[in-house]
């Protein structure tokens, strides 16, 4: 089968490839940059590490990684330049050494299967929970199994010898040493009968007695495995991934037990964001007893390692298409044309000239400041001149809706130049594209920032941007898109997600008219003519009614706020709304700002940058969804 | 390489603006990959992308637009997979449960009671004196036979069985401990869209497979060198008898039912017989394309009468450029197209002055 993809962009879920060469190919090895920060504090190994996201954010991506097949396909091809980066961290996580052995060993597996099926049977709540620990239990020895067996090709299940301690182990019903076959034969048994219990249409009068203990974790421990009479060199990874699909009280046994247990083994889970409780999602963090990783978070806080992370996979991806078009970065235009934009721009700054005009022509404030900008425009480009003129009119809407004493004195041009930054050039900048219709979502920046730090998201828009290049290269035109093409691809893709939403996202109709009222919000905010809130709102924080009847966030359990809770955890889910931790006001109070993905910015022409946001009552919040 | 050719040659013959170009072009592709590419009657270097640029070039512009609309949303392709997919549930389908039901009728059991009529000796002895015949190579059935659990026994690829093959059969069946003749004959085929093949009258006369294989079984042939064996295999005085189709449409089964039905009253003769398909075609797709003027207009502007042969004649062809018997069929078999489907699809004559998107195989043997 070929390996080469026509828009490789357009390939999803590579965690799912069924060649690990494919996957390693595709995948940006700079993101295991994130456990190698947990490896340097210790909180990397013999620890329980979450790794969390939204859909699409990596997770499954980084647990392949650590499985058999991705290890040996990297130590067989250490000097390949494809694979030689993957290598390097590998190497630097301590899973394989400087000689390509492989010193980790990673045990996969999906809680998505059967688990949940269990909650419907009719037994007792304690019987459920056993059966469920047995489940994983059988589980995780047949999957270590399985892994060492992938890892030792000359290997098969008669030549491992699992020797426990009997006294350890003595609750089980196998004794020790026990080979590799009659232990996968024993763990298969117990699978079967739960399933038996699950598959039966009568009440089963023969079950299982079940697992109290996830006893599976100690019990296939390096220092018991033997392969060939010699103890194993490997360490054992337990992975588990998509434990959001467990029901929420074997999702809470099975973190309960772990955390409570707190044994030095490795095990990572990885978990969609939904499975949070509103205390994790919308109350302040507490401590925690275990480790996180939250990818959107991270990508937040390191936004340029994104921008790495992203600018790696992009090129990855367009060097495995079978077109001719090597390149991702190469083919987007940052900046527009402004030859193409001229009348324009022209008509931006004469409009500008205008409004300053009707604004200040009364007084003579801000003479020195109107006749300072008109020096410049020789030494402009006309987009330059029509930024400064805008930045101006900005600046002279905020004098004046200031409610002060004014002696009328003429403005310093030093105050004008002090208050003429970057931040303010990036409002105006976007004030003038939105009114002219100045292509303004465009270049790669933009294009991550697009992402939410959402890896499948940059790949979403990044496939259509490709696809684009593509069919330019075949009509044999010129490869690079515009800032115009960009722009016109990006809305098309912003406007198709905005209508499946509908049918994506449970609560969709109340959800969706709670997102289009807060966008709504957010251009009324963002386009005032003092632009408050440079670069603009496209988010909000909850602040606590301060009408005595909650404390902290225990209007959470008023059923008033119910429709507005079950909005926000949905937003929280499925990436509709991003969450940050900011700090201001009085004693720099932390606040958890709530942010619009920025595809939904884009949707509703708002701007990309994160900062701005309005405090809200949740009784205003509940209003945008009736 | 010649991939990206053909699609380079597509886009300048349907001018496509660069969003044109992104929103077909992966169609093209996926439509060649997932099914049109496996055609088997293309020229060698040929493939469904250079196809359709060559067969689209042969109309002028907005004709182009209308021709191409035709193949993206009308077109019905049938692989080789799913033809395997029909053959290999035709057991289950059709020919069990008529095995079933002759079973419960004979033990006088009730018919939902199928474990119980399974595991009789009525149901093994039914099932093992059923004839299976292929009327052409189309029927698959060696496939047929693998996937029923049915035995080799009781299967043959045509109904032109020697005297050699029939005391063969009738020596394995004595050897199952059933002796005597076969009670049951199942005839196999692909696909019919007329049903003319099978039964038509020509010079006054019924003629066609289906008429043959009657007049054979019954005798009512002696021309034939081997006229004695099917009566020779087959019980008559209690002769049922099934025509199955993997693919047919619905109009052409119900033709062939009357014209059987005409065959037993002409003859006097006396048997059941039941005639099915696993894969219907409605009517709605040959009136679809009869509604779609432009489609009709563009058929009638590029198929000429020379289409019209001895074959063709068999059948309706006042509309020739409607296909065989004007059946105007969206259809394409993966092995051939049939001559019931729109000629716009196949037609490819002699003097090369069009050529069909999926050229039938008649103009590749001359």
């Amino acid at each position: 089968m070929s390996t080469r993809y026509r828009n490789p962009f357009k390939i999803r879920a590579t965690e799912k490839l069924e060649s690990e060469h494919n996957f390693l190919r595709m995948f940006s090895p700079h993101i295991l940059g994130i456990l190698i920060e947990k490896n340097k504090i210790g909180k990397l190994w013999d620890n329980i590490l979450f790794i969390r996201s939204s859909p699409g954010g990596g997770k499954t991506s980084i647990l392949k990684v650590f499985e058999p097949g991705s290890l040996l396909t990297l130590s067989n091809n250490q000097s390949t330049p494809d694979f030689k980066e993957a290598f390097n961290y590998l190497k630097s996580l301590e899973a394989i050494d400087g000689s390509g052995n492989i010193l980790l060993s990673g045990v996969y597996m999906s809680c998505a299967r059967n688990y949940e099926v269990i909650e419907d049977l009719e037994i007792s709540e304690g019987q459920k929970k056993n059966l469920f620990f047995a489940l994983i239990n059988a589980r995780v020895i047949i999957s270590t199994l399985r892994s060492l067996i992938a890892l030792n090709s000359n290997v098969d299940l008669e030549k491992i010898i699992l020797n426990a301690s009997s006294f350890d182990f003595s609750f089980l019903d196998i004794s020790f040493p026990i080979n590799g076959a009659k232990l996968f034969g024993w763990a298969a048994n117990i699978e079967k009968s739960v399933f038996r219990a699950i598959d039966s249409f009568l009440p089963v009068t023969d079950l299982l007695q079940g697992h109290s203990e996830l006893f599976s974790f100690s019990l296939m421990q390096p220092s018991n495995i033997w392969i060939d009479s010699k103890p194993i060199t490997t360490n054992i990874l337990f992975m588990f991934d998509d434990t959001h699909k467990l029901s929420k009280s074997q999702r809470q046994s099975f973190i309960e037990y772990l955390t409570i247990k707190r044994a030095n083994h490795n095990i990572w889970i990885a978990e969609r964001l939904e499975a949070l409780d509103e205390e994790r999602n919308f109350g302040s963090y507490q401590n925690r007893d275990y480790d996180e990783i939250n990818l959107e978070e991270i990508w937040q806080s390191t936004s340029s390692k994104l921008k790495i992370i992203v600018a790696n996979i992009a090129e990855k991806r367009a060097l495995m298409s079978t077109e001719e078009v090597r390149s991702f970065q190469a083919y987007l235009e940052n900046n527009i044309k402004e030859a193409t934009y001229e009348e324009k721009l022209i008509r931006s700054y004469e409009q500008s000239l205008v409004n300053i005009e009707k604004l200040a022509g009364f007084n003579q404030k801000f003479s020195g400041w109107i006749n300072y900008v008109r020096e410049q425009k020789n030494q402009l480009t006309s987009l330059e001149f029509a930024v400064l003129n805008r930045q101006l009119e900005i600046l002279i809407h905020r004098n004046i809706g200031k409610s002060q004493l004014s002696l009328e004195f003429e403005l310093p041009i030093e105050e004008l130049k002090q208050k003429l930054d970057s931040e303010l050039g990036v409002t105006a900048l976007y004030f003038l594209s939105i009114e002219n219709k100045i292509p303004y979502y465009h270049g790669f920046d933009n294009l991550v920032k697009l992402s939410s730090y959402n890896i499948e998201q940059f790949l979403s828009f990044a496939g259509e941007l490709f696809e684009s290049m593509l069919s330019r290269k075949i009509s044999d035109k010129l490869i690079n898109l515009d800032a115009g093409d960009q722009e016109k691809i990006l809305k098309k893709i912003a406007d198709s997600k905005w209508k499946e939403q509908i049918r994506l996202i449970p609560y969709s109709e109340i959800t969706i008219k709670f997102l289009q009222n807060l966008a709504t919000f957010s251009q009324k905010e963002t386009n005032k003519p003092n632009a408050p809130y440079s670069p603009g709102v496209n988010g909000f924080a909850i602040k606590v009614p301060n009408n005595g009847l909650y404390e902290n966030e225990s209007w959470q359990e008023d059923p008033t706020y119910t429709s507005l809770m079950n909005v926000l955890k949905t937003c929280l889910a499925y990436n509709l709304l991003e969450k940050r931790t900011t700090k201001q006001g009085k004693e720099n109070q932390q606040w958890n700002v709530y942010y619009l993905n920025r595809w939904i910015c884009l949707r509703f022409n708002l701007p990309l940058s994160y900062g701005g946001f309005r405090h809200k009552y949740p009784m205003e919040l509940l209003k945008w969804i009736k | 390489m010649r991939t990206a050719l053909a699609e380079r040659l597509l886009i300048k013959v349907m001018n496509w603006s660069i969003e044109e170009v992104t929103i077909e072009r992966p169609l093209i592709q996926a439509m060649a990959k997932l099914k049109y590419d496996e055609y088997q009657q293309f020229s060698p270097g040929i493939r469904f992308t250079e196809s359709l640029a060559q067969w689209l070039s042969q109309f002028n512009e907005d004709e182009r637009k209308v021709a191409y609309n035709f193949i993206k949303s009308n077109l019905i392709f049938i692989s080789n997979q799913q033809i395997v997919h029909l053959v290999s549930i035709c057991f289950a389908e059709k020919i069990n449960p008529l095995l079933l039901a002759k079973a419960a009728k004979q033990k006088n059991e009730l018919p939902y009671r199928v474990r119980k009529i399974y595991n009789s000796k009525e149901y093994q002895e039914i099932k093992r004196r059923s004839l299976f015949l292929g009327i052409s190579d189309g029927a698959k059935i060696d496939l047929l036979r693998r996937t029923s659990g049915i035995s080799n026994e009781q299967v043959f690829s045509s109904y032109y069985i020697s005297s050699e093959k029939k005391d063969d059969l009738l020596r394995e069946l004595q050897k199952d401990e059933y002796p005597g003749k076969f009670n049951s004959v199942y005839l196999i085929d692909d696909f019919t869209g007329s049903g003319l093949s099978y039964a038509r009258i020509e010079d006054g006369k019924q003629t066609g497979k289906v008429i043959k294989f009657l007049n054979l079984v019954f005798d009512l042939d002696p021309t034939t060198r081997d006229s004695l064996v099917l009566p020779e295999l087959l019980n008559k005085e209690n002769l049922d008898f099934h025509i199955i189709f993997y693919v047919a449409r619905k109009a052409s089964v119900e033709y062939l039912q009357e014209q059987i039905e005409n065959w037993r009253i002409t003859n006097h003769i006396q048997f059941n017989f039941t005639i099915d398909a696993i894969q219907f075609i409605g009517e709605n797709f040959k009136e679809e394309m009869l509604t779609n003027s432009n489609l009709v207009s563009l058929s009638k502007s590029y198929i000429k009468k020379a289409i019209i042969d001895r074959h063709f004649i068999k059948g309706k062809h006042e509309r020739y450029y409607l296909g065989f018997d004007e059946c105007a069929l969206p259809l394409i078999l993966h092995h051939n197209t049939p001559n019931n489907a729109l000629p716009l699809l196949w037609w490819y004559p002699e003097d090369e002055t069009f050529r069909g998107l999926f050229p039938r195989i008649t103009r590749h043997r001359e």
